[in-house]
């Protein structure tokens, strides 16, 4: 091999070995200065939990300021004990009628003697503590013993017990006339059944209208579109497009034109409030949607029955 | 006569080397900041790379915390100078399956330097084949449904031209 092609080879491989030296060299200084080690994993998901009774966050006082009894003394000391003479014997006593779960606070709702108490983590009644919730169920402690209370657990007997009497309550004779008055009335009482209403300020919507919506969100697009409306690159709610006219969905107060900004208290900034609540539907008992109506600012209270 | 022959073998090494030695799972980091920005976050991948391309195995594509699709596996082969994304098997989650159940089986994104601003897609799944292309410079997509099957699901944002069916939107 002569001396000449020997430095060609030389030369050749000096020059590939170069390329692939500063070709490493670049990738390595890139990805020391500017190239993250770690890539960025989804986020913990929290679920945006469903009122599960009525309540006005935002018009109920005594949900914000602490709860103090008529009896208490009047420095509260933290923890806040409501004091009362009587002492129930049983956690049954009370009824949960209504829970708020959010990221920022946990406030029941506490119905006991025909009084509504609204408890915070940490406060006590009739020397129970409210000690956690968990889903649907208030966890209570006394003396060093756990209580759990179910919500509407009493109510559920008690509705249970009212059903029970009224299918033991004799029927009328077999007369045709009262069987079709029988019949009108359970026409009359399937479609009431399936009208939403109002009660107050807050709109009922019969439990099985709502089932038949829960189980077909085609039919839902059909009747009402909203899309997100975005300030500055930002989400800051969902405008709805449309609402058509004389469905279910032009009973529930929303127009065109308004803007939703929160579901629950929950605001809707980004997509994953929306998506928790429709998936929350099944459990769903209670809503209220904060809407913004040109420069007005209200809310829509929706109880499922 | 020998120095273009040392700067033409300089450069093939060089061009060689950049791919063999891309840092690919480091650069899809940089590319999963880039699109955290625009809150889509991609998440439960398995991250496999080789000399040749990265592949993230069950990706879920996650936007403004919520999770939209899941895909099989998605493919990036970064050849510098033609470079494409495959992804396969594209199922929807959550709320985005309750609107439309519609799985995509294929989807190719290839970008080329010569054209650095556009990048070509092509699909096919339960709503037929389509194809369409990725306007980087007007921020804006195209997509032409060119065998149409089971749109129904579809119809609601698409659009009827003299073609046929096509999707238009501005990001």
């Amino acid at each position: 091999m002569s001396q000449n092609s020997k430095s060609s080879i030389v030369g050749s491989l000096v020059a590939l070995l170069l390329g692939l030296v500063i070709a490493k060299g670049v990738w390595s200084i890139i990805a020391f200065l500017y190239l993250p080690k770690k890539g960025i994993d989804a986020k913990e998901e929290y679920s945006l939990k469903p009122l599960y009774y009525h309540y006005n966050l935002a018009s109920k006082k005594e949900i914000i300021k602490p709860i103090v009894h008529k009896q208490a003394p009047k420095k509260v000391v933290l923890p806040k004990v409501i004091k009362k003479k009587i002492v129930p014997e049983k956690i049954d006593s009370f009824l949960f009628k209504g829970l708020y779960d959010s990221r920022e606070k946990k406030l029941i709702v506490i119905e006991y003697q025909g009084k509504t108490y609204v408890l915070s983590i940490g406060e006590v009644l009739e020397g129970y503590k409210f000690t956690s919730l968990k889903g649907n169920t208030a966890i209570f402690t006394k003396n060093g013993k756990r209580y759990p209370l179910d919500i509407f657990a009493k109510k559920e007997k008690k509705s249970a017990a009212k059903q029970g009497a009224s299918q033991a309550t004799p029927s009328a004779p077999n007369a045709p006339a009262a069987q079709n008055t029988n019949r009108k009335g359970q026409n009359q009482s399937q479609a009431a059944a399936l009208t939403i209403r109002k009660e107050g300020e807050t709109t009922i919507i019969p439990k099985d209208l709502f089932d038949r919506y829960r189980t077909n969100i085609r039919q839902i697009q059909k009747s009402i579109n909203a899309v997100p409306y975005m300030v500055n690159g930002q989400m800051e709610g969902f405008r709805v497009n449309y609402v058509k006219k004389g469905s279910d969905f032009s009973k529930l107060g929303i127009q065109k034109g308004d803007i939703i900004i929160s579901v629950n208290g929950e605001p809707l900034n980004n997509l994953k409030v929306p998506i928790e609540f429709f998936r929350n539907l099944n459990t769903m008992r209670a809503a209220t949607f904060t809407i913004k109506r040109g420069n007005e600012i209200k809310e829509l209270e929706y109880e499922v029955r | 006569m020998r120095l273009v022959k040392y700067t033409l073998l300089f450069l093939a090494a060089l061009l060689i080397g950049l791919y063999i030695f891309m840092p690919k799972t480091q650069l899809y980091y940089k590319a999963e900041e880039f699109l955290a920005q625009k809150s889509i976050v991609i998440g439960n991948e398995k991250i496999e790379s080789d000399l040749r391309s990265l592949r993230l195995l069950h990706p879920v594509v996650y936007f403004q915390g919520a999770d939209l699709v899941r895909a099989e596996a998605v493919e990036i082969k970064p050849y510098l100078l033609i470079n494409s994304v495959i992804v396969t098997n594209i199922e929807p989650l959550g709320i985005a399956k309750e609107l439309g159940n519609i799985t995509i089986e294929n989807l190719s994104l290839k970008h080329s330097v010569l054209k650095p601003l556009y990048v070509k897609l092509e699909s096919n799944g339960t709503f037929g084949e389509a194809n369409g292309y990725i306007d980087l410079k007007n921020h804006f997509l195209h997509i032409d449904i060119t065998k149409p099957k089971n749109i129904q699901p579809l119809q609601r944002v698409l659009k009827k031209g003299e073609k046929g069916w096509y999707y238009e939107s501005k990001f």
